[in-house]
């Protein structure tokens, strides 16, 4: 692991995440090609046209059939719920994950 | 003049005639690369050919060796990456449209370590668009168009890791990564004949490879039989300070002679009766299972813990998914993927709460437990892979493969590594394949049982029949 330019998991995805704008204000100008230059559009404020585009297929000019898959989807999502609600579990049984807390100047990647 | 038989060669045998000398990794690396231009444009293996970087680096493995510098097994011997490995200075699509620009400066843990063990890299495998995590009716889903297979390009290679199955299967590579989150390995390795190693969570960094789901995805390769998935995961696992959920858990895959008195796999048997299950599979698979009986391993038809792993599974993986791709949904995007359904997963998952993810957490850590106390009984479990061979390019993918998967939901929803063994052929000579699952870090067990397989049948070592 001696590549000076691997990058750790955590900083891929923050980059990933930041698109070309913030990755350009980094040190690592080069990191601003890590997503294609493209500048990206506000997001688009909840409830308005632009976010019923994105999400919300009703009104959106969605053709027959991929309205039909969507509502296929939707239940299928709906019958897995059902499923996972009626299933009973001891009151305060564990998840499967672990919460850690990170103590200053740890690596993430050694908890 | 390198022969058709050399490519598609075992490692061992590849990299003895490397280490001797008497097979040049530059001429190797050209005899792929060749295959590669002839063969993968009417396969769609590879979205991006990497032939300076692939003749470099077997330069460098070349005069490595003049210079009396091994760098272990995998010194010269060309692969291929599931392009969602960053590699620097390659485009690394995602298989996504709206990505088919983006590029990193750095690679992948993976792609590094491979490079250390000095193999060469050929190029991005093509591969379902975002590795299916925001869903894929269809084989077109891609970038790179429908992943055509070898066997019969007029059907599909599987998918998400659909260019890494057909490249290694059209002998356009020795070995392959892919990577699966539910089933994006043992999916292809099924179709295309392969042999393929999930390996279990944690146990090979992502760091650098896209996530589809942080809890769920695994990297591992796709080759030509388990002693090749021996060498290369022998290459990449191992903790990485870079990916936080890699594992420390000592890497030790050292083949071992099974001792078959003390081994006891539970045989648990799928429903053949169902819509889409084809018998040329169920034969294909107890003949496999047979073989092994005839090894020695003493096989009991056993249940595995009836829970909701399949809900679970996908309710965890579609937030995820919906997390991880966030940014195709702000800038719009999301549109543009092939899957018309993609833009609407939000409004798709809108029913599930906070209460519904953490009630699925918690649901898996029972499956865990009841998995574990299952693993007290049994070393391994031996079961069928898909119950039906490649369905065609065209096909509606909800329509061919309407069967539930509850061996891959529990596998992979508990991280546990499973190699899929080829066993067969089904309809139309289309490749027939079942898969030995195990508890986690039992991967070296998991390839010496697959090796005894292989060595007593061929069916790893039938090809195509491409020109």
């Amino acid at each position: 692991m001696s590549d000076p330019t691997k990058r750790s998991r955590r900083r891929f995805l923050g980059l990933i995440a930041a698109g070309s704008a913030a990755a350009a204000a980094t040190p690592a100008a080069a990191l601003a090609q890590a997503v294609a230059p493209r500048k990206r559009p506000a997001n688009p404020a909840p409830g308005s046209p632009g976010a019923r585009r994105v999400g919300a297929h009703e009104g959106a000019g969605v053709p027959p059939a991929v309205a039909e898959e969507i509502r296929r989807q939707k239940a299928a999502v709906e019958q897995s719920l059902r499923t996972l609600r009626d299933f009973p579990l001891p009151s305060g049984s564990e998840p499967a994950f672990v919460f850690a807390p990170l103590r200053p100047g740890k690596d993430a990647g050694t908890p | 003049m390198i022969s058709e038989d050399l490519l598609y060669a075992g490692i061992t045998e590849l990299s003895t005639r490397i280490r001797a000398q008497r097979l040049s990794p530059v001429e190797l690396a050209e005899a792929y690369l060749d295959r590669i231009r002839r063969l993968s444009p009417a396969l769609n293996a590879f979205e991006t050919v990497a032939g300076d970087v692939a003749l470099l680096q077997a330069r460098l493995a070349e005069s490595d060796l003049q210079l009396g510098r091994w760098h272990g097994p995998l010194h010269g011997i060309p692969y291929g990456a599931k392009d969602l490995l960053a590699t620097a200075g390659l485009r690394t699509t995602w298989g996504a449209i709206p990505l088919k620009e983006q590029a990193f400066d750095f690679d992948a843990t993976v792609v590094t370590r491979l490079r250390e063990a000095g193999a060469v890299l050929l190029g991005k495998c093509a591969m379902v668009e975002l590795a299916g995590g925001l869903g894929y009716r269809f084989a077109d889903a891609s970038v790179s168009g429908p992943g055509r297979n070898p066997w019969n390009p007029a059907r599909w290679t599987g998918g998400s890791s659909s260019g890494s199955g057909a490249a290694v299967a059209a002998g356009l590579a020795t070995f392959a990564l892919g990577t699966e989150t539910w089933g994006s390995i043992l999916c292809p390795a099924a179709f295309c004949g392969l042999t393929g190693l999930r390996p279990t969570y944690g146990r090979v960094s992502r760091a650098g490879a896209m996530v589809c789901s942080w809890t769920f995805d695994k990297v591992g390769p796709l080759a030509r039989s388990a002693a090749d998935c021996r060498h290369v995961l022998g290459a990449i696992a191992g903790a990485d300070p870079g990916d936080p959920t890699s594992s420390s858990e000592p890497v030790d895959l050292k083949p071992r002679r099974l001792d078959f008195a003390r081994l006891k796999a539970a045989l648990v048997p799928l429903d053949f009766t169902v819509k889409g299950a084809e018998p040329e599979v169920k034969a294909a698979f107890d003949a496999a299972a047979s073989q092994l009986r005839v090894a020695g391993l003493r096989l009991e038809e056993a249940k595995l813990p009836a829970l909701p792993a399949s809900e679970l599974a996908g309710i965890i993986i579609a937030d995820e998914a919906l997390s991880a791709f966030e940014r195709l949904y702000q800038d719009g995007s999301v549109k543009r993927l092939r899957d018309p359904c993609a833009a609407y997963q939000p409004e798709i998952n809108a029913a599930i709460t906070g209460a519904d993810l953490v009630k699925a957490w918690r649901i898996r850590r029972v499956l865990q437990e009841r998995m574990a106390e299952f693993f007290a009984g049994y070393d391994v479990i031996v079961t069928p892979n898909f119950m039906s061979v490649a369905p065609r390019i065209e096909d509606d993918l909800t329509r061919t493969l309407p069967y539930a998967d509850p061996v891959g939901a529990i596998g992979n929803a508990c991280g546990l590594p499973a190699l899929a063994l080829p066993c067969g052929f089904g309809r139309e000579r289309m490749p027939v394949g079942f898969q030995i699952m195990g508890p986690p870090f039992s991967e070296g067990l998991l390839l010496d049982l697959g090796e005894v397989y292989q060595r007593r049948t061929a069916w790893h070592l039938e090809r195509p029949p491409l020109t």
